[in-house]
């Protein structure tokens, strides 16, 4: 009877925690793999195997950094051999600082697909820290724990994203003009 | 502030990663740069787009009922993969049967015939002073008798003609994990050695490509390693060997066999 109350209380207790990340799970889920089924699929597999794993998690820390690490290795692990990643940003121009161009009004509806289109261009690793740090709002060191990966890292990883984000639609830009 | 650390710092300054102190040094270092300033209130413009653009969507309801659902229903495997002793019990069950294959394979692998090597290996520590005759005698009726009661297998002679070698004497050695009765003989300066073996279940079927003859009686194997000359007689009656080593050649040793 007591073991039987405790799983109870733990399936519960999990429920009600895993409910408040649904969103986050999904947003994650569909940004790595970019299409809304693979997302819906991954997100039910991440939360069965959080489950599975529940007794490892320890209360009081971070429960959404802990089931989105989860759902980000299932993809890893799962589902990025399957699909073809989009192609590899080109580093060698990373050098070169290039300023935000000046957007505003108008123009930002034009640029609003454009912009959605070249974050699903992004490698996976720019798409994940840019989620984790836009929709989730988590700070470098909590994106460091989730991607496992230094803070350093996290940074770079933003820093080329928005530097490639930048080249496309300069590159609209140019092309509208 | 040069340009990289410009650009990184201000990175982290829109991202809010920067200490209070940190931001009033940046914001100082800002005040008197029009230029700079002007860049930041591009990238400040830019981030917001990124973030208007960047909403969390809401995961459609009926994922969260599906979810609901297979959490209320987990199949009996995945209840029983929940339980803790689960994975040592597992992992254990594998273990055991890697180690029941193992072992089944290595009952069913064919053994290596080993003989020639040891007995070759025996005889040059012999030449090294290693192994002694634990009976002196040149009489080999006193030194088969000597192994009465030693071994659990009839010890025969050697196949060496008396007049050609000489005894120097005799002692019980391992040979294949078994006891084997170890004669030492002289042949005109050669040293000899000679080991009377029990042969039952010794795979001679392994080294067939070295037999020289064979009648109804016997058959004679033979093989050569390290420099030295190893003949071996193996006897169907009675499943025992005699093998003779030496650094003679076969053509010389041979007939010493008779």
């Amino acid at each position: 009877m007591l073991v039987k109350r405790s799983q109870a209380h733990k399936k519960r207790e999990y429920e009600e925690q895993l409910m408040a990340c649904m969103d986050s799970m999904y947003n994650l889920g569909y940004r790595l793999t970019l299409n809304r089924e693979d997302a819906n699929d991954l997100v039910q597999e991440a939360a069965m195997r959080g489950y599975r794993f529940y007794d490892k998690f320890e209360p009081g820390t971070n429960f959404k950094g802990w089931i989105l690490t989860i759902l980000r290795n299932l993809f890893i692990n799962q589902y990025r051999k399957r699909k073809r990643e989009p192609s590899k940003v080109n580093y060698d121009d990373l050098e070169n600082f290039i300023g935000a161009p000046d957007i505003g009004g108008a123009t930002e509806e034009i640029f609003g697909e454009e912009l959605q289109s070249a974050i699903d261009q992004l490698p996976e690793e720019m798409r994940t820290a840019l989620t984790l740090f836009y929709v989730d709002g988590f700070a470098y060191k909590e994106i460091a724990a989730i991607m496992r990966c230094p803070i350093g890292t996290v940074m770079s990883r933003l820093y080329m994203a928005k530097h490639n984000l930048k080249k496309k639609l300069l590159a609209t830009m140019q092309n509208e003009v | 502030m040069d340009d990289k650390n410009f650009h990184q710092n201000l990175y982290r300054y829109l991202d809010g990663e920067m200490s209070p102190e940190e931001k009033n040094e940046f914001e100082a270092a800002m005040k008197d740069n029009p230029l700079s300033q002007s860049q930041l209130e591009n990238e400040q413009r830019f981030d917001q787009v990124i973030r208007r653009h960047m909403i969390q969507e809401e995961a459609p309801y009926e994922l969260r009922e599906r979810i609901i659902d297979r959490l209320q229903h987990r199949s009996p495997f995945e209840r029983l993969r929940e339980t803790a002793w689960f994975a040592p019990l597992a992992s254990g069950l594998i273990t055991a049967f890697i180690a029941v294959i193992f072992f089944a394979v290595l009952a069913h692998t064919p053994r290596e015939f080993t003989a020639f090597a040891q007995g070759i290996d025996t005889h040059i520590e012999h030449l090294h002073g290693t192994y002694q005759a634990e009976f002196l005698t040149d009489d080999i009726d006193a030194a088969v008798h000597w192994f009465d009661e030693k071994l659990d297998f009839a010890v025969i002679r050697p196949h060496i003609a008396p007049d050609k070698a000489k005894l120097i004497g005799a002692r019980i050695i391992q040979i294949n994990g078994r006891k084997a009765a170890y004669f030492m003989y002289d042949v005109q300066g050669h040293p000899l050695s000679a080991f009377v073996m029990d042969m039952n279940g010794e795979p001679l079927e392994r080294i067939r490509d070295r037999m020289l003859r064979e009648n109804d009686n016997a058959r004679i194997y033979a093989r050569n390693m390290k420099g030295f000359q190893a003949v071996l007689c193996y006897h169907r009656g009675n499943d025992t060997g005699c093998m003779l080593v030496t650094d003679m050649t076969q053509d010389e040793l041979l007939p010493l066999m008779g």
